[in-house]
């Protein structure tokens, strides 16, 4: 099963499995990792599951569309390059290793 | 083209009393609560006792007008509703345009995926956690306000004298409506929202869509930068919104800022008026309020939602058919003991996740404003009264219809 680090804030960090197919969001919520708050359920509308992407991942990711665009305007910590909303991120077998940092505020 | 739907049956239920056939006997329970009725006990106490019957049940005469519903008290069937736009339709779930002949829908409450993206990202911008953080010091102002006029004399009625208004003050201003105007705005809200006559819901319904109307048409030519500027500047399709979709979004800002965060305020403040061990501890641990107030969300949720199925579904072993309505008070899914085992404690660490706001993509767009302000109006009685408590004597009446709202708060502190 693909394996997903996320990084808190302060450094701290925990890898955890996330099957193909689920998001890395709804992976982080049925892992109790703290800081991800995704109140919607993964319907983007809330612009609470924020993570940055490790830079050497974010190629690997599919691009980044629509409403995730506008939400990624809305998150409590401005947005970077290598931002995404962690619920329209969906883990597949190429995404084994992936490593996302967690921002200091989801609001 | 938006179409409103089946103006026979404002109800957002099934025709009361009415039981369709497929509903089993042992399922049928009565809804406790009804527009009108009131309690002085504790409400969510009389919902919890609900937990003692079917996880499913189906309700004779149900919130908000009394028509016959499905009643969901499990938080994951509540969030696998709503969830389910497929089989569940939020279309004509409030009575307002039909109440008054119209042909407007609540936007973008009442629209279905796909089209209830195109409306909801128009106003997500507007209160997205980085718009409201930019409110803070607004919303900090406009709460000293409140408490500086009665912190000195020992007593309040917290309702009236600052739950009820502190948040419709923020959101007129957000919107860009006059702040002269609160109390007629209160009014027609008490109008739409908490008396039992239709023809008080009617007229009520009628005076803010003629209101809405009249500034909208005002302000076509010079939209202006507050809420109401924004949504007359917005595009959908390359177009600008007509007649219609203006009053359906401006209606339901006007409904959802109003009441809402007012009557959970009360709801928490009551809790730690009553609980003084609880009320000491936030105030020795202040980073522990937004937590705080997760819970209490959690415990004390104060309005309920409806869904209408429109194809037959099955819910834990249930059959839903369409024409079923759904009801899912979120009062009653706070209490689910499966998934918040001892309900009625009130723990600031649990952390839960709760259905308060909704879920899905009809979440409720205000939460995170809703938030900072019960946040920051907690602070600001910590911070400018000392340990407050119910006044000796006083019995708290709670109106119990689809939403739960305590009439008066009278709170007493040491001067």
């Amino acid at each position: 099963m693909p394996k997903v680090t996320f990084v808190q804030h302060d450094g701290a960090s925990r890898t955890i499995d996330i099957p193909v197919g689920m998001s890395v969001m709804q992976g982080a919520f049925r892992n109790t990792i703290n800081g991800i708050i995704g109140g919607c359920g993964g319907s983007c509308v809330c612009a609470t599951c924020h993570v940055f992407v490790e830079p050497a991942w974010a190629d690997r990711l599919p691009p980044v569309q629509g409403t995730e665009s506008d939400m990624l305007e809305c998150t409590a910590v401005e947005k970077r390059d290598n931002s995404r909303l962690s619920c329209q991120l969906h883990v597949t077998d190429a995404l084994d290793g992936l490593v996302v940092h967690i921002p200091e505020r989801q609001e | 083209m938006l179409q409103t739907s089946d103006k026979k049956n404002p109800s957002a239920g099934r025709l009361e009393g009415s039981i369709p056939d497929h509903v089993p006997a042992e399922l049928v329970r009565e809804f406790p609560f009804s527009r009108g009725a009131t309690t002085t006990a504790l409400p969510h106490d009389i919902l919890q006792r609900l937990n003692e019957g079917p996880e499913i049940f189906y309700a004779p005469k149900a919130p908000p007008l009394g028509g016959s519903a499905w009643v969901f008290r499990r938080a994951e069937h509540c969030r696998q509703i709503y969830l389910d736009t497929e089989h569940f339709s939020s279309g004509a779930i409030w009575p307002f345009s039909k109440m008054t002949g119209g042909n407007w829908m609540l936007i973008p409450a009442e629209v279905d995926p796909p089209l209830h993206s195109r409306y909801r990202q128009i106003l997500n911008p507007l209160f997205s956690p980085k718009a409201i953080a930019a409110l803070d010091d607004k919303v900090v102002k406009c709460a000293r306000e409140y408490v500086s006029a009665f912190k000195d004399r020992g007593h309040c009625e917290f309702v009236k004298e600052f739950s009820f208004e502190f948040p419709i003050r923020i959101f007129l201003e957000l919107m860009g409506l006059p702040l002269e105007k609160t109390a007629q705005f209160l009014e027609w809200e008490r109008g739409l929202l908490y008396t039992s006559s239709v023809e008080e819901v009617q007229a009520s319904t009628q005076a803010v869509v003629d209101y809405l109307n009249a500034e909208i048409a005002a302000r076509r030519d010079a939209p202006g930068v507050d809420f109401i500027g924004h949504v007359l500047r917005a595009q959908i399709d390359g177009r600008k919104l007509d007649n219609n979709e203006l009053l359906g979004i401006c209606f339901t800002l006007f409904i959802g800022g109003l009441d809402t965060v007012s009557t959970h305020l009360a709801l928490m403040i009551r809790h730690l008026a009553e609980h003084p061990d609880h009320q000491a501890y936030l105030r020795a641990n202040r980073t522990k309020i937004p937590e705080a107030v997760e819970e209490m969300m959690r415990a004390y949720g104060g309005t309920s939602i409806s869904r209408q199925c429109i194809k037959d579904t099955t819910i834990a072993g249930v059959s839903i058919k369409a024409g079923d309505w759904a009801l899912i008070p979120a009062g009653l899914a706070g209490r689910d003991p499966i998934e918040y085992p001892e309900p009625q404690d009130i723990r600031f660490d649990r952390c839960p996740r709760h259905v308060s706001f909704g879920y899905g993509p009809h979440m409720c767009l205000g939460m995170h404003l809703a938030r900072r302000e019960m946040r920051i109006a907690i602070e600001t009685m910590f911070e400018m009264l000392p340990l407050f408590r119910i006044a000796p004597g006083a019995e708290i009446v709670s109106e119990i219809c689809g939403m739960i709202l305590p009439r008066s708060l009278p709170l007493v502190w040491d001067v």
